[in-house]
């Protein structure tokens, strides 16, 4: 069967997989040949790994010990309906039947019954996250030559579900960016109009997903780093709950604010990949467990709070407007209930996080010093080897974040800046922990213009200012998701558009089933 | 400043909502160049010359955007200034004093925007060795068994 990359989602792929309707080596090579076509131009991939075929291989391994396995009784509790979530109790409809009223499941029996959804998928990493012994070096030159010496927690998570990974995607170096740009490799461009960004930092992964060189992918999100470039290139992009996803294995940027989440074409993707690296990780002592299973939302009523002055400050994008409240409209339609939700201290958000976030980074990043990995530039002695490996392996940008951070945390700033930013940020957590009692997401544009130009924006200050809206829910802690929601015509080219929900924390279950109202609201106008 | 794109108009916009001398001071106040060898000396980072100008301007504009969080800065804080009115930064003892104010330990921690240290208990080491080779295989100087540094006294 001839694959049409277009149409698939995960869900479907892993139906077709189940079917036998293409093997998960018949899938990866129809990647495989999109990237040969398009990752020249486009710049998604850093590297595509050199045994996909061989991971797709084991996948079908596992699809065909499922296939021929004898059907064993289902546990009490299970379902029949809907997808399998990795877990034994919900196997997908194919591989059930009802044997003498007792559901039965075909099953691997030696695997504990049934597939991961993800088993055979083809999923892109951003190159900022572990995978053993493979090269990774969040796109800078100071990590040239580094190989990982041990999985990430997702990593090991999605290998356990017999996700096949197609290689590292190219990102703005250590995740200092949003476009992009700043990679020691070039920029990515954005598949929808190749003269512009694909957005960032995790441009890579969300031209790989919307350009159809892999399925889903995992990017990072410290400020907007998922959702912002999801909204660029059109796909779905989710940042869960602080701690949600354990972050062994991510190479740190601003370890309060840093999350792992996955950029895919639904937001039903956007689960399936979450519920898989989802939980407490003893390696990483931030990480939480959250319910996704409870749902409170009532789908015929519930409410959506708008920041309407923070989202309306002069100089906002007429089409970002427009678009905006072309979506709530959509959302009113599905039941929704729009009020005005205010946070006067969202103004600050960014101002906080661009304190925060460069401080930590800055003590992050203290430790590429030429000693214990990757480039080592000869100096006249210790101190001139630190100065001229740092010089020469950080970029542009990371330089001058991490003397920002130098600088707010230095003896005389420190409390000006840093303590006073936290503290700002403590304000800004329980505003919105007030606002969820009153809403269940508060919306608004993922970002203030659609991609811009390549080298349109030559002052860092103004690439800051479009991580306005996303930055908020990293300061609080809170889940928030891209969801596509438009285009905004620019020199005859369509740019997407994005719109962000944000739920409270812990409540990932309230933010998908939102994020899936919108979803088949919008396409009942089409 | 005649042709402003539109993401600079906002960023001025913003600043004159939030101080309205600044819009002035933002453009011609940078840090000064002794400033900027001060943190790349602390920052281990070796700078060039030209890269010290720009660092002035960029980090000088970065430094003015966020100090609106904390508008008098360099004179210490006015009573009545946003500042003055965010609550405390308390250590752990302190919060655990807080029995009568009408959060829950939860709201607490929103309100004051710490989190909690999570700790583990000491146990056995792993097996000796298990990684060493696949740590020391990363140095970029090595001496069987060392990373290898220049003198460091």
């Amino acid at each position: 069967m001839s694959i049409d990359l277009k149409m698939l989602t995960i869900k479907r792929a892993h139906a077709h997989l189940l079917a036998g309707d293409f093997s998960a080596v018949e899938l990866a090579e129809a990647y495989l040949a999109e990237i040969e076509k398009k990752n020249k131009n486009l710049n998604a991939y850093l590297e595509v790994f050199d045994d996909v075929r061989e991971q797709a291989k084991e996948a079908d391994r596992r699809l065909h010990a499922l296939r021929n396995s004898p059907l064993i009784p289902l546990k009490k509790g299970g379902s029949l309906g809907g997808l399998s979530t990795g877990v034994p109790n919900n196997p997908p409809p194919h591989f059930s039947e009802k044997v003498g009223g007792a559901p039965f499941v075909k099953g691997d029996s030696a695997r504990t019954g049934v597939v991961s959804p993800l088993c055979g998928i083809p999923l892109a990493v951003k190159d900022n996250i572990l995978i053993e012994d493979r090269r990774v070096g969040a796109a800078s030159k100071i990590l040239e030559g580094y190989i990982a010496p041990y999985d990430a927690t997702v990593i090991k998570k999605l290998k356990d579900a017999g996700a096949v990974f197609v290689g590292r995607t190219n990102c703005d170096e250590f995740a200092m960016g949003g476009s992009t740009e700043n990679s020691a490799y070039g920029v990515t461009k954005n598949p929808h109009d190749l003269a512009r960004v694909a957005g960032g930092s995790s441009g890579g992964s969300a031209a790989a997903v919307a350009a159809n060189l892999a399925l889903a992918a995992l990017g990072s999100d410290t400020g907007g780093s998922v959702r912002q470039p999801a909204s660029f290139c059109g796909v779905v992009g989710f940042k869960p709950t602080y701690g949600a996803v354990s972050r062994f294995g991510l190479i740190a940027m601003g370890s309060s604010l840093d999350c792992i989440g996955p950029i895919a074409k639904t937001v039903e993707d956007a689960q399936i990949i979450f519920d898989c690296v989802k939980g407490r990780d003893p390696l990483d002592s931030t990480s939480i467990d959250v319910d996704t299973k409870r749902s409170t939302l009532n789908a015929k009523r519930f409410t959506i709070g708008i920041p309407k002055g923070f989202v309306e400050k002069d100089g906002i994008d007429a089409d970002i407007l427009n678009n905006f409240n072309d979506s709530l409209e959509r959302l009113r339609r599905a039941g929704a209930e729009i009020i005005d939700s205010e946070l006067p201290d969202l103004q600050y958000a960014l101002a906080c996080y661009y304190i925060i976030m460069p401080a930590e980074a800055s003590t992050n990043l203290a430790r590429y010093d030429g000693v214990k990995y990757g480039l080592h530039e000869r100096g006249a002695n210790l101190l001139d080897d630190y100065l001229k490996t740092r010089a020469k392996g950080f970029g542009p940008e990371v330089r001058r974040r991490i003397l920002v951070g130098t600088y707010v945390l230095s003896s005389g700033y420190y409390d000006a800046y840093y303590n006073k930013a936290v503290a700002v940020r403590g304000r800004i957590k329980a505003a919105f922990a007030d606002a969820f009692k009153k809403v269940d997401v508060i919306a608004t544009p993922t970002a203030p213009t659609p991609a811009w130009k390549t080298g349109e924006k030559a002052d860092p200050l103004s690439v800051y200012l479009a991580d306005v809206f996303t930055v908020t829910a990293n300061i609080a802690g809170v889940p928030a998701l891209s969801l596509p929601s438009g285009f905004a015509e620019r020199g005859g080219k369509k740019l997407p558009l994005g719109l962000q929900l944000v739920a409270a924390h812990g409540r990932e279950d309230v933010l998908f089933a939102a994020g899936k109202l919108f979803e088949s609201a919008a396409e009942r106008i089409r | 400043m005649s042709q402003l794109s539109k993401v600079q108009v906002i960023f001025f916009n913003r600043l004159r909502q939030v101080n309205p001398c600044a819009l002035c001071a933002s453009i011609k106040r940078m840090i000064t160049r002794e400033e900027i060898e001060n943190l790349a000396s602390l920052a281990r980072i070796e700078l060039g010359d030209e890269e010290k100008k720009n660092l002035q301007k960029d980090v000088g504009a970065i430094l003015e955007y966020v100090s609106q969080i904390n508008p008098h800065t360099k004179n210490g804080i006015a009573k009545n200034s946003f500042a003055a009115s965010t609550p405390p930064i308390l250590d752990a003892p302190e919060k655990a004093a807080l029995t009568n104010t009408p959060f829950s330990p939860q709201q607490n921690d929103a309100v004051f925007g710490v989190g909690v240290n999570v700790m583990r208990e000491d146990g056995e080491p792993h097996e000796s060795g298990l990684y060493t080779e696949k740590l020391l295989s990363a140095a970029p100087q090595r001496e069987g068994q060392y990373i290898k540094v220049k003198k460091i006294l």
